[in-house]
């Protein structure tokens, strides 16, 4: 299926956003440690091979819409998140190569706003399932126009 | 680490500001980039004035961190394996609030490895408003994984 070039108001079912891949840093983790006051030992080293952890709210970060290299915003609008559904499948460590995936699989109409059902898949290199992330999404200041 | 977890039994984090700072580290992008912080409704004032807020608001995702938080307090590493967490963010977060965890147990399913436990859970003000809202569940093994 193609990757989209549309503005994130005009998604539709069966679009996919272009993938991104990335390597969380030791110093990445860190300042997401100090972001979420949560300095436990296993994001900072490993009981058992010494290699720490990522912070979970990194992976959930880097699943956001936002981080593909296709999102795109029309001017005036804007990208909001109302409802996400999370699965962990596999702890990951510092270091270790991700790519997450975006797809539209639904759409539909509440209160007079259209949201979008985006489903965010990130896997490790041997593409492993990592987490699946379901978000609910609406981009309010275009929709209607 | 609770060694069980039984029915209606409550887990509540700590009240923890959400300072600017805080923020920033989150919402700003990179610290190594020439570019950092980033400035948008999360981190910038005039941004999110723009937008008509009164103040940078969190990203909802940042307050999920703090129920992952208590998530990984309650399951261990178990949580990195079969943790399943489903929120909404019915009102906002601007910098210098604080939030807490909460989690109430809803249902317990034994099962051949452990128990499965489904659980309210929630963030909250020092007022009580509520901002995060949803459930989680996760496996709680018999025998903590020391992993």
């Amino acid at each position: 299926m193609a990757l989209t070039t549309k503005f994130a108001h005009e998604l539709e079912p069966g679009d996919e956003y272009a993938p991104l891949e990335f390597v969380v840093t030791k110093d990445m983790n860190q300042q997401f440690l100090f972001a979420q006051e949560d300095f436990d030992p296993r994001y900072l080293s490993s009981k058992e091979d010494g290699v720490a952890l990522v912070h979970p709210a990194i992976l959930l970060q880097m699943a956001a819409n936002t981080k593909s290299p296709s999102f795109k915003l029309a001017a005036g609008s804007g990208s909001i998140l109302s409802e996400a559904e999370t699965t962990f499948a596999k702890p990951v460590a510092i270091g270790t190569k991700l790519t997450v995936r975006w797809r539209v699989t639904t759409a539909y109409e509440k209160r007079g706003r259209r949201y979008y059902v985006m489903v965010a898949e990130m896997e490790d290199a041997n593409g492993g399932l990592v987490l699946q992330r379901t978000l609910h999404l609406t981009f309010p200041g275009r929709e209607a126009k | 680490m609770p060694a069980q977890m039984l029915d209606g039994e409550t887990y509540t984090g700590c009240m923890r500001e959400l300072s600017i700072a805080r923020l920033l580290a989150f919402s700003g992008g990179a610290l190594a980039s020439t570019r950092w912080p980033a400035k948008n409704l999360h981190t910038d004032p005039d941004k999110a004035a723009e937008a008509g807020l009164p103040a940078p608001i969190a990203s909802g995702v940042q307050c999920e961190g703090d129920i992952i938080r208590l998530m990984t307090e309650l399951f261990g590493n178990a949580w990195f394996e079969h943790g399943k967490l489903h929120v909404k963010y019915p009102r906002p977060v601007f910098a210098g609030m604080s939030v807490r965890a909460c989690a109430r147990v809803r249902a317990r399913e034994v099962r051949r490895e452990g128990s499965l436990i489904e659980l309210d859970v929630w963030c909250e003000t020092p007022d009580m408003a509520v901002v995060v809202v949803g459930s989680a569940s996760c496996i709680k093994y018999e025998v903590e994984d020391s992993r």
